[in-house]
């Protein structure tokens, strides 16, 4: 069980932060558990998942080199993610 | 007449964030919505601030009598996130849903996380907590520093 409780998204009238839980089951990444988690605060859930697709999804850095650095920070703190 | 270079009224932290106009968007939203405002006073998300940034007036919390016992969940949180996870147990999650409710533990969690990041990247940048030049007398001066990064 987690510590925090899963976000119902069937609560979620908001249609982007609907679109973020959505995109996140579709894909598998950001983790899904852990952005039904931040959907209990819509302003945490839209700062997250704009920065993520701002900063790492997009931007001007080639991709493989910020995923290189988050599978770095992953494994360097026994994180699943 | 001071020869430092000054860029105020920008803070320094922003100025380099404006390098990337999109991204300097996403994080002014976040700074407005999360951490200055939301649900958990802001004062609860600075104290944090301080005691991540190592602020000596907050570091021995623990022993201290100045903090309550919601703030001091809050920072032993902090603590937890910061340097070791293994240190919310049991006891602390309980302690955690005491004084909090699970939105609550949503903004200051994600508070917490975004407050180190920037810190220790303003610190390879040679800027401090604040996002200012780091001063030469370390921490001294930060207890009267506004420490949610800028």
């Amino acid at each position: 069980m987690p510590r925090i409780s899963y976000y119902p998204v069937e609560k979620l009238d908001d249609a982007e932060l609907r679109g973020y839980l959505e995109h996140a089951a579709r894909h598998g990444t950001p983790r899904p558990e852990s952005q039904a988690i931040r959907a209990h605060v819509p302003a945490v859930l839209r700062s997250f998942s704009r920065n993520w697709k701002v900063a790492f999804r997009q931007g001007v850095m080639d991709h493989p080199i910020k995923e290189l650095c988050r599978v770095y920070v992953s494994k360097t703190i026994d994180c699943h993610y | 007449m001071s020869s430092e270079p000054r860029i105020e009224p920008v803070d320094p932290g922003d100025a380099v964030r404006a390098r990337l106009p999109e991204l300097f968007r996403t994080y002014a939203e976040t700074r407005e919505t999360v951490l200055e405002n939301g649900l958990v006073p802001r004062e609860l998300k600075e104290l944090c601030a301080r005691y991540l940034a190592e602020d000596e007036e907050v570091v021995g919390f623990e022993r201290s009598d100045r903090f309550d016992e919601r703030e001091k969940a809050a920072l032993r949180w902090a603590h937890a996130v910061a340097w070791d996870s293994d240190q919310a147990d049991d006891a602390l999650w309980e302690e955690l849903h005491t004084h909090f409710s699970e939105p609550e533990l949503v903004e200051l969690g994600y508070s917490i996380a975004f407050v180190f990041g920037q810190q220790h990247w303003l610190g390879t940048l040679g800027l401090g907590p604040a996002g200012r030049p780091r001063p030469a007398t370390t921490r001294e001066g930060h207890a009267q520093d506004q420490l949610l990064p800028r």
